[in-house]
Parts: structure tokens; C-alpha cells; sequence
């Protein structure tokens, strides 16, 4: 094959394009991957970090199960330690009625074998003393086998992994367009070359629905931005990883909290990076009330995740190592083991996709 | 909501001041921004308010130089709004700047912002650096000359600095003992100097002067030389230095040390551009003085509309170079506020150009000779600290370039910048050890800056949201 052709080319760096990268590598494909600045530095590098299974949506419980496995082979997989670490996910009833949407959900949950439980509010407490007593508990969903992961470090890894096995990674390459022919697609052209092969893989996150428009096709894609803020190292104040129906935090191992909180969300129509001042007031507004030991702690950094509805909703950091594995059976098998089959393409125009497939479920 | 200004200037050093005062003389509405107490800046630092001096001519060139313009800044500034103790933390959409004034956050507005943040020291790295009694040379000179306080007997001076030869003279007067004056740089290249010197009296006579206390005091200068070591329990107590080969091998028998309490060592001056960079300026390196500069066109113009830079922020040259340059920033902004006509701005930039020109020159000569040499870092211990928030050791960090980390974001994975300073003391550092690996400054950059560019405690962000609910009730 020549120098700009390979069975597979994967268009995007990140958690997703790198994992699917390196398992169609491991299964004998040749693989170029297409990365328009360096790998994991966009959306990947800038999740919150969080790898759970609890709460998610009933059809991707399984992939998120499945991809624990992954995730805690990680280390010895790719001799790095990705800072994966399982102390916890623990879920906030605010509302009586919260709490009791949460026993349906767990119930649901252990059917399928997820390690989860209902804590009472002292429990909870004892786990998180942290928080200020007036904010109202009725209780939490705890799942002990989820966890953190350093998302500066996960993606960068999965690369180099990937590169070990051969894939060949061009990097600053951005691709300008798809060039299809009878109904295939069969090159990606950048600004100096054109690249071919038997199947092309966008992994391109928000960027996505633009290179898709390049052939025709709408993929509808929404774009919000959660700001994130991290605080000055601090002793070990909170092992699991804390999450409400309106903010979550998480102590990294380095002891930096980082915060965020739902209002900072908001719909945003380019990829701006940047966090505004609102967002800063906001932390202001609702953190010392919920965690009064805040006031003693400074904010050192900000920085602006990106959510993609209908990328993977903000599910791509912890997703990212088994979308891997089923799009690698996928190209190679034609279908994946797992059931994806809720998340088909058509689903747009079925007019199926209901509000929490777009967005986070809580 | 926001107080409003035609031009916010940040920093109130010679450039800062210069360019209120040329503002304010064509009735602007301005704004000065700065951290510290008094105008002045760095070179121009002045002692507590409740001191006076009994001979200000002790006092040095600096102290009389900085009185005038600050006397000057009082009568013609008086109309502008000090803004004194306070940090900008981050600019905002829509020209605003967030500020932080003791425990109080404000927002103000700007229609022109000019940035004279200053200069910041080049660290100087070595095993050992992080302990007490360790300190920068313009530190220690803060402490001497303007505090009036030695902070120890026995001192080693060192680095590659135009603080260098002042600093130790200054201890030397204060009555302190100097162990030892250590420069990598070698003598001779000091030579270079006298032809442009000739021009700059007043730098001149200082330097004479600083040469005849080390000469009369006798205090040894070790020329060539590299500090390898210091040790001590709890400070430092000793000292090594010696001559490294380009391995960073020991030369035979070049090994010096010394018992001392305060060791005071920096590489250079550098610009300090945090805020620029914020907000988006474009920046390029300059190979010369090792730092980057914001790039200005035609004249202090960043590429960032409404935006200005001028001073050692903008371009190393020295408190005459900064006030110059503050002056003329100050004229082009209020050109383009149409306060004078383009024609004043434009006869104004002809004013002393020779002796600018011959200043700038002696300048860049000045940090060609004094320049330490590229990856002096390089040539150290592996288990030298780099980044002292975070403890990464240059083997940390030479281990993440193996990792295939080449640009100053990537080589955050470990930890490098990711403290308290966010970056501010290990920045220079780190980029020398990638430099040394051969990959091209355009690739490597520098440390991404966004707000906040100071920490900003969580309190005063939860009393501001208190007072915003209010106002809006």
C-alpha cells in the first residue's frame, strides 16, 4: 500500500479515534490516524476525569460495564499510569422524590450485576463530611467499582500505545474534507495530501458534524461547555467522585479539587475555550453554600470542557477505551458483540432519540 | 456595574508612569493597576511610606532617577485613578478587566489597555535551589537597598545578570560578607561591553562604581563558573561551584566550596506577560534575552484590538528604554482616542532617537554578554528540582520529552506549572530543557495562560455574588 493508504483511516486524536486506533492495530488492520492539532488536547484533555456506570442510560449501562474492564487493565495494557483510580461515584438525593427515582434506578442497576446501593443521609455524611448541613440530603446512589481518571494523561497514552502497534500518527494534519464515490467514502483529503482506504472513521467530536457536511450528510450535533475549576492541592479531603443534579467535584490525586456546576452550562456555537466572568461569580454563588471549607480555598485554574450531544454527551472519557473495541469488531467482524443498535444513525430520523440520549442522565 | 476608562494602564513602573503622565496631560480618563504599594515598579521600588532619608544621594542613581518620575506621575497623574495593591486576575469580554483590590473583587472597563507589567528574574537551578537561604538576586537587592536589611553574614553571588555586579556591591556596602562572586559567564566576554558603554555614562559611572567596592572589599569573582551544589539542614549552609564541561562533568580540580548563609543567584531578566498572553496578544521569542515578547505593530500596537504593550513586558531594554517606550505608547494611545493629531505622535517618535538607538544597542549587547549559555539546566543533577510548587525534577521532565511531550501544554502531564505560581518561576526553565532537545521554539510555545492569571480565593468570589444579588434585587 502506498505511503498515504491504509485498510483504515481514523480521522481525530482524542480518547476515541486513539482507543479505536489501537485495537483495529492489535487485530491486524493497518491504521492512519488524522489529527488536525496533537492527540487528546482538545475535548479528551479537558473532561472532568469521571469513569461511572451508575445512572446511565439503559442501553449504555452495558458499554460503560464493559468498559470498566478495560479501564482497570489500563495500566499493565499500556505501562502507564493513567491515574485510574475506583473510590466511588456518590450521587446526591437532594428531594425525597430523587431519592426514590434513584431506588428504581439501582434496582435496575443490580439486575444486570452493577455493584450499587442506597445510602441514608448519615451515611452519606460520613462519607462526604464536607457538606454544609443546611443543603437538604434525603440519601445518595453509591457505586463503589466507578471512578477517576486523569484525562491529561489517558489519551496521550492510548496513543502512544497505539503507535507502538503500529498505527502511523500524523499529527497537526488537519483533514478539509471527505471525498465519496457511489455511496462510499473513499479519501480524506488534508491541505497537502490525500488519503485512502477501505473505511474512514470520524472521530472528530465537535468538529464532526462539519466533515460530515463535506459529503452530504447532517449529523446533529450540539455543542454546550462546562467550565471547570480547580483549586490549589489540598490534603485528601474526599475519595469518591461527587455528583448532583446541579454540580460535581472530585479531588485529583495530585489534591486539587476540581469543581463545576450545572449553571455554567450553556449552549455555545463555536468551541470557545475561554471561561467568563459570570461563570467565576457563579462558583461564588452556590460552592461555600454547599461545601463551607471552600472559603478557605482559592480557585488556581479554569478551563472549558465541551459536551457533544450526540458525540458521546459528555460520556466520551470513560466510553472512549470500548467504542475502541466495538468499532475495531465492527469493521473487522461487521458487528459488534455489545448491543449498539439504540444508538444507530437513523434514530435522527425515527425522531426516537429521547431528551436523556442527548444529554446527561442524572 | 463596571467603572468605565479611556485607558487602563497595568503596572506603574517607569513605563506605566510615563504613559499616565502623557495621557493625563491631554485630559484622558485613566486607570493605573498595581500589585504593590507605591509607584515605581521593580527599579524604581521605593522604601516603607513612614521612612524618610537622611542622604538620598546614598541612595543611588536609581533612587533619584525613580523620585523624579514618580514626583512628576503625583502633579500630572493627579487626575488619573491609582489603583495601588491591587491584581488584575483576568480580562474579560466586552474590554473588562477583573481585579482584586485586599478582599474586594471589582470589575472596571477600558476603551485602551496598555500592558506594563514589567520583567520578572530568570531563576538560576541547581541541586539544592529550594532551600531557605536561597533567593533571587533582585530579592536579595529588594532586601538590601530598599528594606534596609541584610539577611545574612556570608553571601555567594551568582549568575549570569546585570544584578550581578550591583548586587554584590550593594551587600558589600551594607557590611556583608561576599564569599564568593560566581558567573558562568567568562570574563572576557565582559570586554564587549566598553565600546557601547562609552555612550551610556550614567550606566558607566554606576558600573565603575559598583567595580571599585568589589575591588577595595577584595571579595574573589569566579568567572566561568556554575553553582552545583548547596546544602544544609534546614538552610542552606554550603555552596559548591565548578567548571562544566558541555556533559555537565566536573572540570578537574575546579571544584570550589564555600560555608555561607544566603546564596543569591539569578539568570537574566525576562519579560512578564501574563496578561497579554491571556488575553490572546501574539507573542515571539526573542533568542537574545530568552523570553517572549509581545509583538507590536506599528508601534505599541499588539495584534489584539484596543490593546498596547510597552516597557519590560514588552521588550527587555531597561528603566530608560520602559520610560521612553511608556511615553510614546502613551502618545499613540491617545492618538488613537484622537486626543492629539497623528502629526504630534509622529514628531514625537523622532525625539532623542539617536540616543534611544545607541541605548537599545548597548542593550542588546549587554544580553548577548551576559547570556548564560543555552541549556545551562541541562548540564545539572537529574534530581534537581525544576518546578518547586509541584517537586518535578528535571529527570521528570526529560523522562515526559521521552514520552513524545514537545510542547510547553504537553509537558503539564507532569506537573511541570501546575502549582500555586501557575508556571510563573519554572516556565523559562522548562522551556531551556526543551530547547536543549533540539525541538523549535514555534512548536514549543509557552504555558497557556487563562483566567484566573493569579489565584483568586473562593471567599471574595462568594462576597462579590453576595453584592451582585443585592445590587440586582
Amino acid at each position: 500500500m502506498g505511503k498515504n493508504a491504509a485498510d483504515v483511516i481514523v480521522i481525530g486524536g482524542g480518547i476515541v479515534g486513539s482507543s479505536i486506533a489501537l485495537r483495529l492495530c492489535e487485530s491486524g488492520q493497518s491504521v492512519i490516524l488524522l489529527e488536525k492539532g496533537r492527540i487528546g488536547e482538545e475535548a479528551s484533555g479537558r473532561s472532568g476525569g469521571g469513569v461511572r456506570q451508575q445512572n446511565r442510560h439503559p442501553a449504555e449501562l452495558p458499554l460503560a460495564m464493559e468498559a470498566i474492564k478495560i479501564w482497570a487493565a489500563m495500566k499493565d495494557e499500556l505501562d502507564c499510569d493513567v491515574g485510574y483510580r475506583r473510590y466511588g461515584n456518590i450521587n446526591y438525593a437532594h428531594s425525597p422524590e430523587k431519592l426514590e427515582s434513584y431506588r428504581k434506578t439501582a434496582e435496575r442497576e443490580k439486575s444486570i450485576g452493577l455493584d450499587v446501593e442506597i445510602l441514608s443521609p448519615e451515611e452519606t455524611r460520613y462519607i462526604t463530611p464536607f457538606l454544609s448541613d443546611k443543603i437538604p440530603l434525603f440519601g445518595a446512589k453509591y457505586c463503589p467499582s466507578d471512578g477517576t481518571a486523569n484525562p491529561l494523561v489517558v489519551p496521550k497514552a492510548i496513543g502512544r500505545a497505539a503507535r507502538r502497534k503500529g498505527t502511523e500518527i500524523r499529527e497537526n494534519t488537519p483533514v478539509l474534507k471527505l471525498i465519496c464515490d457511489r455511496n462510499r467514502v473513499t479519501a480524506a483529503v488534508t491541505e497537502k495530501e490525500t488519503y485512502s482506504g477501505n473505511t474512514f472513521i470520524n472521530c472528530t467530536g465537535p468538529w464532526a458534524r462539519g466533515l460530515c457536511n463535506t459529503i452530504g450528510i447532517d449529523f446533529p450535533i450540539v455543542i454546550k461547555k462546562e467550565s471547570v475549576f480547580v483549586t490549589e492541592a489540598i490534603p485528601p479531603i474526599v475519595r469518591p467522585f461527587v455528583d448532583s443534579d446541579w454540580f460535581w467535584f472530585r479531588q485529583a490525586l495530585e489534591g486539587n479539587i476540581h469543581i463545576a456546576g450545572e449553571p455554567t452550562k450553556r449552549p455555545v456555537d463555536d468551541f470557545d475555550k475561554s471561561v467568563d466572568f459570570k461563570s467565576f461569580v457563579e462558583v461564588g454563588r452556590w460552592l461555600p453554600g454547599v461545601v463551607p471549607y471552600a472559603r478557605k480555598l482559592n480557585i488556581l485554574r479554569a478551563f472549558t470542557g465541551l459536551i457533544i450531544a450526540a458525540g458521546f454527551s459528555g460520556h466520551g472519557f470513560c466510553l472512549g477505551p470500548v467504542i475502541g473495541k466495538i468499532v475495531c469488531e465492527m469493521v473487522t467482524a461487521g458487528k459488534s458483540a455489545l448491543d449498539i443498535s439504540q444508538f444507530r444513525y437513523s434514530r435522527f430520523e425515527e425522531g426516537q432519540s429521547s431528551k436523556e440520549e442527548a444529554i446527561r442522565v442524572n | 456595574m463596571a467603572d468605565a476608562f479611556e485607558a487602563v494602564i497595568v503596572g506603574m513602573g517607569p513605563a506605566g508612569m510615563a504613559a499616565a503622565i502623557e495621557l493625563c496631560r491631554r485630559g484622558a480618563h485613566v486607570a493605573v493597576v498595581d500589585e504593590n504599594p507605591q509607584p515605581g515598579g521593580q527599579v524604581y521600588r521605593r522604601f516603607a511610606q513612614e521612612f524618610t532619608a537622611e542622604d538620598e544621594t546614598s541612595l543611588g542613581v536609581n533612587y533619584a532617577k525613580g523620585k523624579k518620575l514618580i514626583e512628576e506621575f503625583w502633579k500630572v497623574g493627579k487626575q488619573c485613578v491609582v489603583l495601588n495593591d491591587t491584581h488584575v486576575w483576568g480580562g474579560f469580554a466586552d474590554n473588562q478587566l477583573a481585579l482584586r483590590h485586599a478582599d474586594k473583587i471589582a470589575l472596571i472597563k477600558y476603551k485602551k489597555l496598555l500592558l506594563a507589567e514589567g520583567a520578572s528574574e530568570r531563576p538560576s537551578v541547581f541541586p539544592g535551589w529550594t532551600l531557605p537561604g536561597v533567593m533571587t538576586l533582585g530579592g536579595l537587592q529588594k532586601l538590601v537597598s530598599r528594606e534596609f536589611l541584610l539577611p545574612g553574614k556570608r553571601f555567594l553571588i551568582a549568575g549570569a545578570s546585570p544584578l550581578l555586579i550591583p548586587v554584590a556591591a550593594e551587600v558589600l556596602k551594607a557590611g556583608g560578607e561576599v564569599a564568593g562572586i560566581c558567573t558562568v559567564v567568562p570574563l572576557g566576554r565582559y570586554l564587549n561591553l566598553f565600546p557601547k558603554l562609552v555612550f551610556q555614562r550614567e550606566i558607566l559611572f554606576e558600573a565603575i562604581r559598583h567595580a571599585f567596592e568589589i575591588v577595595r572589599r577584595n571579595a574573589p569573582v569566579f568567572s566561568g563558573y556554575t553553582v552545583v551544589s548547596c546544602a544544609g539542614e534546614k538552610r542552606i549552609r554550603k555552596a559548591g561551584i565548578a567548571k562544566l564541561d558541555a556533559n555537565g562533568r566536573i572540570a578537574g580540580g575546579s571544584m570550589r566550596t564555600f560555608e555561607i548563609d544566603i546564596l543569591a543567584a539569578s539568570n537574566g531578566i525576562i519579560t512578564m506577560s501574563r496578561l497579554g498572553r491571556q488575553l490572546g496578544c501574539r507573542h515571539e521569542y526573542d533568542s537574545e534575552g530568552l523570553c517572549w515578547q509581545v509583538k507590536t505593530a506599528p508601534f505599541f500596537r499588539s495584534s489584539q484590538a484596543d490593546i498596547y504593550a510597552a516597557g519590560d513586558s514588552h521588550v527587555i531594554g531597561g528603566r530608560d528604554l520602559a520610560e521612553w517606550n511608556g511615553r510614546m505608547a502613551g502618545l499613540e494611545i491617545a492618538k488613537d482616542l484622537g486626543r492629539i493629531p497623528a502629526d504630534e505622535f509622529n514628531r514625537r517618535l523622532s525625539d532623542n532617537a539617536g540616543r534611544r538607538e545607541r541605548l537599545r544597542r548597548y542593550v542588546s549587547t549587554l544580553q548577548r554578554v551576559l547570556s548564560p549559555g543555552a541549556n545551562q539546566i541541562g548540564r545539572q543533577d537529574l534530581n534537581t528540582i525544576v518546578c518547586r510548587c509541584e517537586q518535578v525534577t528535571l529527570g521528570d521532565v526529560l523522562s515526559g520529552i521521552e514520552k513524545g511531550c514537545r510542547t510547553m501544554h504537553e509537558i503539564k502531564r507532569t506537573r511541570v506549572g501546575m502549582g500555586l505560581c501557575q508556571g510563573r518561576v519554572c516556565e523559562s526553565i522548562v522551556t531551556e530543557i526543551i530547547l536543549g532537545k533540539g525541538i523549535p521554539i514555534e512548536e514549543i510555545g509557552y504555558f497557556g495562560i487563562r483566567q484566573p492569571i493569579a489565584p483568586i480565593p473562593i471567599a471574595l468570589l462568594e462576597r462579590y455574588a453576595a453584592q451582585d444579588a443585592r445590587e440586582s434585587a
